[in-house]
């Protein structure tokens, strides 16, 4: 399985490399991948060839353990002692990963922030990443952590994007806190906001609630208070709802909160549950277990959305696990790196449309029904 | 030493926190009101024009007796604006946001401009203040000099998006006039930067293929009328010929023909034959294959009272509506495309955060500030009821002529004196009615009835009706049925 | 009718006689203590007892608008300034979203 994230590999690492590399993937021969790319910082170019072989070393290629899945045109980072493809050619879903901190703490984070200082070198890696992306690229995805902690590189970040494709769509996955305050400024120097599209969390219309599920004081209004301003500011809006038990039980409620509070919103989209990261450690919390009700109220408040001309997605939802009438709302929305099916799901006739299992999901050992 | 500090703010940061933690000690209250209903359960409406029906004793608890409040119903209120646990500056600004989607901008900037191209009319409708039939045609139509004024007036005014729509007596009788006013208009639109839409009025007892090709082409919606079926349309539109409704059908499929009957429109007067037959009118209008009916009572003015035909009292027309939307209700069940127009307005006003651009329900009052009637002969006026009035020699609608500029217009006496009294936020009884955010001002309708423009709520059938309907549609969308799917399926 | 101030202000009386029936009138005094209303029937449809009756159950609901309105008039102010001004108005809220390394350069 091909690890767009972090895999740390073992890495030997020829002295003349002193600075961390972006590079782009030319060519792939057996076990020889050869790359042309950039320091992140200085800027000076580099050519380099990574290797499995452990006997090239002597080259001055750079040989890492573990066998990668590496395509022409994709493109790595080369740290002082990891390596990872950070964008893949064969994926309709690349993202930038903008920093591993956040300043909320989400009972089910699938991705648990850090208290790491990577501002900088995240922006030294994009800035340089973006310059080896393809000729066209339609979407591209921001994620973290919280992409706002960075300030004004993401600002710039986006503006390089929009630059280079004048076409794409950028989601912003994002709390949203900082977007009438603390980034307010810097959201009015981004470019072709319409090309732009803020993903934000609301789980529960009452505020306290929302304010728990995300660990954060004053969430809520921030969050809103954030929402308004890129609605103001010309930029698309989501709401994005992540399915469990805290979401669910007023999620009809939250359903009608958002056409009377939020009806410019683009787009809604409700989340299946992601078995990793803290959520591993609420299980009990969190876990659904009484299906027709989740049914029933996943319905409901689609009926209530689509009442309103607010378009819905179910997302990371397998086709089998609704009924027929909701199917149309399903997307394949999980990252390839970290998407699988059951094995029964190869009988199914509808595989190539659904959305499947997080990997992670899996060991949970879900029932599927092929169709 | 900072990687030691770190740890520690880490660590507090980043430990799960109950729920408890998150929620306030206090519950503050928001501005909101409550309506008691008949059967003593509470209607409470917060600022923002949420509502939640809670049962008999509810905001008592509210107010005084805030920790015998249950947990959900204190999460159906903080969702709704009434309560919170968080400071409520927290919320200002969004409610203020809300508030301002459902009251718009506080703007004279009127988007309707009526046209009255002539006062001659081939019908003799008993009801009508304002036609009449003539030969002389000086004396009942505007001159060119004067819809040349009327036409700057128009480019003059602050609205960049307007409808124009063009009145009588009979429009189509003056209609070298409608095509000159929809020529000048078009041609300088772009470089005054205005967006024309252009309706006329018209009885349809006699349009040419002529006549319909140039709407067509100008796309120039038609805004007719069909009270019911032919023995009631009939009593009401008052013909010579006495075959209205014959006439009304024979145009109708002549616009079938060469044009569409999307374009056309149709309203219907309230007789007290009416009355007795909802289902025979609505009935009509499905069967001539209209979407749309709006039920609403005459507008009880001087000439209205002084006809035995068209006076009824409110609680006539209530039965009316009830039997008339009930019944359009089970016609949609069974397939038919049919919406009361009534209820989509008010529903918008209830289910919705929007406006609703019925100048009759609103506030600041549609009068003046959303509308604006060039009569025949050169006046304007704040309303159609306004020029109606003036019909019996009462001009307190009357705010200038097209020899004045909008300014003049706007900060005289008359105009001053309307605006004054436009507002149910500064009315004394109004602003303290709870269902004030689905409601609006009229003070046209009070002036006309009462002879007092500020109007006593208490003896105001505006009130009395606008009170009814609201607690009607909500007490409908309330039992969840299909009924109520249909109506929440007509707000957009 | 005799009502006690404590519990009764003057505008929830008015606000209460105001929505009184057609066929009533009444005359309000006042002494120290309390407002003195007397009812007169105009005609017999109905009688003093159901007017002060459905006077007493408004005047209640009024008088609970009243407190709502004590509690939250500043609010309702503010909140449509800020609607009509809105450049013009700003008010104070809780930005404070430190992340924990923001947290210790604050420190």
């Amino acid at each position: 399985m091909k690890s767009q994230l972090n895999l740390s590999t073992q890495l030997a690492w020829p002295s003349q490399y002193d600075e961390s590399i972006v590079a782009r993937v030319t060519s792939v021969i057996d076990d020889i991948i050869s790359l042309s790319g950039q320091k992140i910082y200085s800027k000076l170019s580099v050519d380099c060839i990574v290797t499995h072989n452990s006997n090239s070393n002597n080259n001055g290629s750079i040989y890492i353990k573990e066998k990668l899945d590496i395509y022409e045109g994709d493109i790595l980072f080369l740290g002082l002692k990891q390596a990872r493809v950070i964008f893949s050619v064969q994926s309709k879903t690349n993202s930038i990963f903008a920093t591993v901190r956040c300043n909320s703490n989400c009972l089910m984070c699938s991705q648990p922030p850090l208290e790491h200082d990577d501002l900088d070198e995240n922006l030294a890696i994009w800035d340089t990443a973006i310059d080896y992306m393809p000729e066209n690229m339609d979407y591209i995805g921001i994620t973290g952590g919280e992409p706002t902690i960075l300030g004004i590189r993401l600002t710039q970040l986006l503006n390089k994007l929009t630059t280079k494709y004048p076409n794409i769509l950028i989601d912003i996955l994002s709390n949203g806190r900082r977007l009438s305050v603390q980034y307010l400024s810097e959201l009015h120097r981004i470019h072709k906001p319409y090309n732009i599209k803020w993903c934000i969390p609301i789980y529960s219309d009452v505020d306290y609630i929302h304010d728990y599920i995300v660990q954060g004081n004053n969430a809520f209004w921030q969050t809103t208070r954030g929402l308004s301003q890129v609605y103001s500011a010309g930029f698309q809006s989501e709401i994005r709802i992540v399915l469990h038990t805290l979401s669910l039980a007023r999620l009809e409620q939250l359903a009608k909160y958002i056409t009377l509070n939020y009806p410019y919103v683009n787009h809604v989209a409700l989340m299946g549950l992601e078995n990793i990261g803290y959520t591993l450690y609420h299980n009990k919390l969190l876990t659904i277990d009484n299906y027709e009700d989740y049914i029933y109220k996943v319905s409901k408040a689609i009926i209530i959305l689509r009442n309103f001309n607010i378009n819905v997605s179910l997302y990371n939802i397998p086709l089998c696990h609704v009924p027929e009438e909701l199917r149309e709302y399903c997307r394949k929305s999980i990252s390839e790196w970290k998407n699988s099916y059951h094995s029964d799901c190869h009988s199914c006739s509808k595989i190539n449309e659904c959305a499947g299992f997080f990997t992670w999901n899996l060991k949970l050992n879900p029932i599927v029904y092929p169709i | 030493m900072v990687r030691a500090d770190l740890n520690i703010i880490r660590k507090e940061f980043r430990a799960f926190k109950g729920v408890e933690h998150y929620r306030g000690e206090f519950l503050h209250l928001l501005p909101f009101n409550f309506h008691r209903l008949k059967d003593e359960r509470e209607l409470l409406t917060s600022i923002t024009g949420d509502y939640i029906i809670a049962e008999a004793g509810s905001v008592d608890k509210i107010i005084n007796h805030r920790s015998t409040l249950d947990e959900p119903f204190i999460h159906d209120l903080i969702a709704g604006h009434f309560v919170s646990y968080n400071p409520p500056a927290e919320q200002i600004d969004i409610l203020a946001n809300r508030l301002r989607t459902k009251k718009g901008l506080y703007e004279i900037k009127p988007a309707l401009h009526i046209i009255v191209l002539t006062l001659r009319c081939d019908h003799t409708c008993s009801y009508c203040q304002v036609s009449r039939v003539t030969e002389n045609k000086t004396d009942y139509d505007l001159s060119k000099d004067q819809l040349n004024l009327i036409i700057e007036k128009i480019l003059d005014s602050q609205e960049s998006s307007i409808t124009v729509e063009f009145q009588g007596g009979e429009s189509l009788l003056a209609f070298d006039n409608i095509i000159y006013t929809v020529e000048a208009l078009k041609e300088r639109a772009t470089v005054r930067n205005k967006k024309f839409k252009f309706v006329t009025c018209t009885n349809l007892s006699k349009i040419t293929k002529d006549q319909i090709a140039f709407l067509k082409e100008n796309t120039i919606a038609i805004s007719s009328s069909l009270d019911g079926p032919e023995f009631i349309h009939n009593s009401i539109r008052h013909i010579k010929t006495r075959d209205s409704h014959q006439r009304l059908l024979s145009s109708l499929s002549i616009i079938d023909e060469v044009w569409s009957r999307d374009y056309v429109d149709v309203l219907m007067t309230t007789s007290r034959l009416s009355l007795k037959h909802p289902k025979e009118i609505i009935d009509e209008y499905i069967r001539l294959g209209f979407r749309s009916i709006f039920l609403r009572p005459i507008s009880p003015y001087g000439f209205a009272l002084r006809l035995e035909s068209i006076n009824y009292g409110s609680e006539d027309f209530f039965e009316f509506y009830q039997i008339g939307l009930e019944y359009i209700l089970e016609k949609c069940k069974h397939g038919f495309d049919l919406r009361e127009q009534y209820a989509c307005i008010v529903l918008k006003k209830i289910l919705t955060p929007f406006q609703d651009n019925y100048v009759d329900l609103m506030s600041p009052s549609g009068s003046m500030t959303r509308v604006v009637v060039y009569d025949y002969d050169g006046n304007i006026y704040a309303s159609d009821e306004g020029r109606m009035l003036a019909q019996n020699r009462d001009f307190t609608f009357q705010i200038g002529n097209i020899n004045q500029s909008w300014k003049e217009i706007y900060q005289n006496n008359s105009s001053r004196n309307i605006l004054s009294h436009s507002f149910t936020e500064l009315h004394a009884a109004c602003s303290n009615c709870a269902l004030e955010p689905y409601c609006g001002s009229d003070p046209i309708h009070h002036h006309a009835t009462q002879f007092d423009i500020y109007g006593n709520m208490n003896d105001s059938t505006f009130c009395k009706r606008s009170k009814f309907i609201i607690e009607y549609l909500i007490s409908l969308i309330e039992k969840g049925d299909e009924n109520s799917e249909i109506l929440r399926s007509w707000i957009h | 009718m005799i009502l006690s101030k404590q519990t009764y202000s003057l505008k929830a009386v008015r606000e209460a006689l105001y929505w009184g029936e057609k066929n009533s009138t009444a005359i309000i005094n006042e002494d120290s203590n309390s407002w003195i209303i007397d009812f007169n029937l105009e005609s017999n449809e109905d009688t003093i007892d159901s007017i002060e009756f459905n006077f007493l159950k408004r005047l209640n609901d009024f008088q609970l608008r009243h407190q709502i309105n004590e509690e939250t008039k500043n609010l309702r102010q503010l909140i449509y300034a800020k609607m009509l001004f809105p450049q013009h108005i700003s008010v104070q809220t809780n930005d404070k979203n430190d992340d924990p390394l923001e947290l210790l350069e604050g420190k």
